[in-house]
């Protein structure tokens, strides 16, 4: 005969028992926390001064779609929306450098009196957090390029650039969800510095410069 | 009944915690004379990613938020206000590391124009950090068989602040000085059922006492010699 404390005690041991056994499978193949953020186009605009140019700007569509995922053995997964901050990024840049800046659909489709073609692409997203390098740091980094044509389609430069952004744990001590919080302010940081180099390197590039002075010349 | 008692008695005893003692060390080097009018501003930030030595923000800000604040506030432009206001020109890849590279910045138009908007003339970088050391002893912490969680033990450790801040004065483009804030003390925790912290806050009082220093420094008072 079963006492009816043993039938209540029942489902609290089934529970105990997968309970363990997931966490000892879990242990065993590494599971862990799920990291999942979307960033948001969040920007100032760059103190500069803009170029007398008229520039068409093609966005491809992986631009905008573009998601980072990354499973770490024994740490988690990592999941980062990057959404419409990388257009974002761009358009910002792009109006404070130039004058006139157009979003056009393709080469063929530009209107009249464009001065440069560009084309931004991001390439790569690499994230690092404490747990792998024994720091108080998450990392990311992102690996974009900008492409730029005269309108008749001539190849100026093809510039590639890195941007970069940390953050400390010390700053979130008091906070649940750390790295979520962390992972997000870093990626901030990175889009912000992309921004910054663009903003401050790409008019540098020699044969950028090279071309805005054979434009000055003509 | 015992242990709702147990509860709110523990929570008093939280409350009624004290503050352990805090020893601070101030020390300053003037390089030149400073003043500022009433409608001139500072702003105060930290170095940015400089990897595992980056000073905590919320000490940089606490720092902005005290200088801003008393009988001889100064006009102080938020960290981040600042940051975006000249945006890409302080960010870790592009901001100043030495008072000549500010000659480069007061010659371009743009950024001398916002430098006259905000009346900005003072830049304070603070660097350091505040570091736990020697900790020592243990507290074991469990639910008796009543429910009510008791803890048994003795924790200690030393709290160290070390803040420098280096004043510049963007009109003339020069190192107006060196302030440092140094705080330490020692926070434990005894529990016998209860734990009852003393907390050494030497972050805050490091903040405090670095921005009375700012605002005495910059205003051009020296502090007498003792």
């Amino acid at each position: 005969m079963i006492h009816p404390k043993d039938m209540l005690n029942k489902p609290k041991k089934v529970v105990f028992h997968w309970s363990l056994v997931a966490t000892v499978v879990c242990f065993v193949a590494g599971c862990g926390s799920q990291t999942s953020i979307q960033l948001e186009p969040d920007l100032p605009t760059p103190l500069i001064q803009s170029l007398p140019l008229s520039v068409g700007v093609y966005y491809p569509p992986e631009l905008e779609n573009f998601e980072f995922n990354e499973k770490m053995k024994g740490i988690g997964s990592f999941k980062i929306g990057l959404g419409q901050t990388q257009t974002h990024l761009f358009r910002t840049a792009f109006e404070a450098l130039f004058d006139e800046v157009v979003p056009i659909q393709s080469f063929d489709t530009q209107p009249p009196g464009l001065d440069l073609l560009l084309v931004p692409k991001i390439h790569e997203v690499q994230i690092s957090v404490p747990q792998q390098t024994r720091t108080e740091l998450y990392e990311v980094w992102l690996r974009y390029s900008i492409e730029m044509f005269t309108p008749t389609g001539q190849e100026i430069h093809k510039w590639g650039f890195a941007s970069y952004g940390e953050v400390n744990t010390q700053n979130y001590q008091f906070l649940s969800n750390v790295s979520a919080h962390a992972l997000q302010d870093a990626s901030q940081w990175a889009i912000r510095d992309a921004v910054a180099t663009i903003s401050f390197f790409l008019v540098k590039e020699p044969k950028v410069r090279n071309w805005l002075n054979s434009r000055n010349q003509e | 009944m015992i242990q709702k008692t147990l509860g709110l008695l523990f929570i008093g005893l939280v409350l009624l915690s004290q503050s352990s003692c805090v020893s601070t060390t101030l020390q300053q080097i003037r390089e030149a004379d400073s003043a500022i009018r009433d409608h001139e501003s500072i702003a105060v930030l930290g170095r940015l990613h400089q990897t595992n030595n980056e000073t905590e923000m919320n000490f940089v800000n606490c720092v902005a938020e005290k200088t801003a604040q008393g009988v001889n506030s100064l006009n102080v432009v938020q960290p981040q206000a600042f940051l975006d206001s000249f945006f890409p020109w302080f960010e870790p890849k592009t901001a100043p590391r030495r008072t000549e590279e500010l000659l480069s910045f007061l010659e371009t138009p743009i950024l001398l124009k916002r430098i006259r908007d905000i009346g900005l003339r003072y830049i304070v970088w603070i660097d350091g950090q505040t570091e736990r050391v020697d900790q020592s002893g243990t507290m074991q912490c469990a639910i008796a068989t009543s429910g009510v969680p008791a803890c048994f033990g003795f924790l200690s450790w030393d709290g160290e602040s070390n803040y420098e801040a280096t004043v510049w004065d963007v009109e003339r483009a020069l190192t107006v000085g060196k302030l440092s804030s140094e705080a330490s003390g020692t926070s434990f925790i005894p529990a016998i059922v209860v734990p009852v912290p003393f907390i050494a806050r030497v972050q805050s009082t490091a903040c405090r006492t670095m921005a009375d220093q700012l605002q005495g420094f910059i205003a051009g008072v020296d502090p007498e010699p003792s």
